[in-house]
């Protein structure tokens, strides 16, 4: 498995949600090793819907983001890291 | 099924209950995986090798519990009122207003909480998987499209996402696990003496959400009233994360024992008709 690669096509703000998704998770993969651009559910990181929940969970806490279950652009914004944290970083609160 | 219902129509419901042997008959002589399953754990559960006649007596009690499944949806104040225990604890949590889990089986029939949710003003919704629903549902659908509201269908990133806000609103949320998906995560338990696996969702639930577990199981007396019963479930939840694979572990093996000893109060009313412990040729 390739893990030089992808903590450099990171950007800082990924990394950081991603150290936190592995904690949250309690992946058995390094923040480093989550390809930005990997799908989160299914194949790529294998996450399933608790998963979901958990990371909803942690985006309200940690930058007051709230996701919800009726957001239509729930299978963009679960798609991956990227797409996740482009999502959090639009909607993030100014406190956050 | 569909047929079921028309001559439900036409014949009125309770003159139903004399076709659930031939029913049962037809399922022992043209099903014989089902046939062969159902020996496999009414030989464990009555721990001697079961014979034809307690197969058909299986069968027989599905298709009654089918029959009451409908009942309870369709005609609820037909049905006999059900026997209670362990209310209490269930109605405790209800007055907190957060919601709980209540974890079930494949058992009687669940939709026996339904006549008590008529006394209690409860909101359940069933999570369960579309692909599972099987052809009972499917009617039901069809005869009420306000049932459909009643399930949230697993298999959505943001299905959990729906699950946690109908909890917040004070929702109950029923949960077979007894089944584990072909995919999905797992953990293997003891159950009427080997190993099984069942699905770790319920409990990674219950962690992710905070709300409490209950168990419940409903089964047919002789009189054809349902006995609801509520356990609590008394494993606490852990506060570390790293702790939680140990909680998972431990809650399934709590809920295989409790899942034992309904078996063993209504041996006939466990309803998984495939090949449980996965070991038939």
């Amino acid at each position: 498995m390739n893990t030089t690669s992808s903590s450099a096509s990171q950007t800082p703000f990924e990394h950081e949600v991603a150290e936190r998704l592995v904690e949250a998770l309690q992946l058995e993969v390094t923040a480093d090793e989550i390809e930005p651009e990997a799908p989160l559910f299914g194949e790529g990181l294998g996450l399933d819907s608790i998963d979901a929940l958990e990371i909803s969970l942690l985006v309200g806490r940690d930058y007051g983001v709230t996701l919800r279950s009726d957001n239509p652009d729930n299978k963009q914004i679960f798609s991956s890291l990227r797409a996740l944290c482009q999502y959090v970083q639009a909607n993030r609160s100014s406190a956050g | 099924m569909g047929l079921a219902i028309w001559l439900a129509k036409r014949l009125g419901w309770r003159r139903l209950q004399f076709l659930l042997w031939p029913i049962a008959v037809y399922f022992f002589v043209c099903h014989a995986a089902a046939r062969r399953a159902s020996r496999v754990y009414l030989s464990r559960i009555l721990r001697k090798r079961a014979g034809h006649r307690q197969v058909v007596r299986h069968f027989h009690t599905f298709a009654q519990a089918v029959l009451d499944r409908l009942f309870f949806l369709m005609a609820p104040q037909t049905m006999p009122a059900v026997r209670c225990s362990g209310r209490d604890a269930f109605l405790r949590i209800m007055e907190q207003g957060q919601g709980c889990l209540l974890l079930g089986a494949h058992i009687g029939s669940f939709e026996a909480l339904r006549a008590l949710g008529r006394d209690h003003a409860i909101t359940l919704k069933m999570l369960m998987y579309r692909s599972n629903l099987g052809g009972a549902t499917q009617v039901l659908e069809a005869l009420d499209p306000s049932y459909q509201n009643t399930i949230i269908p697993i298999g959505q990133p943001e299905t959990m996402l729906q699950v946690a806000e109908s909890l917040q609103q004070g929702h109950v949320i029923g949960i077979l696990g007894d089944r584990s998906p072909d995919t999905g995560r797992t953990v293997t338990v003891p159950f009427l003496g080997k190993d099984i696996f069942l699905p770790e969702g319920p409990y990674r639930l219950a962690l992710a959400t905070g709300v409490p577990i209950l168990l419940l199981c409903a089964t047919r007396g002789r009189d054809g009233a349902y006995e609801v019963r509520f356990e609590p479930f008394n494993v606490p939840y852990p506060t570390s994360r790293k702790d939680r694979p140990q909680f998972v572990q431990d809650a399934a093996e709590r809920y295989a024992r409790w899942m034992q000893e309904q078996c063993a109060k209504a041996p006939f009313s466990w309803f998984n008709f495939y090949d449980y412990w996965k070991e038939l040729p």
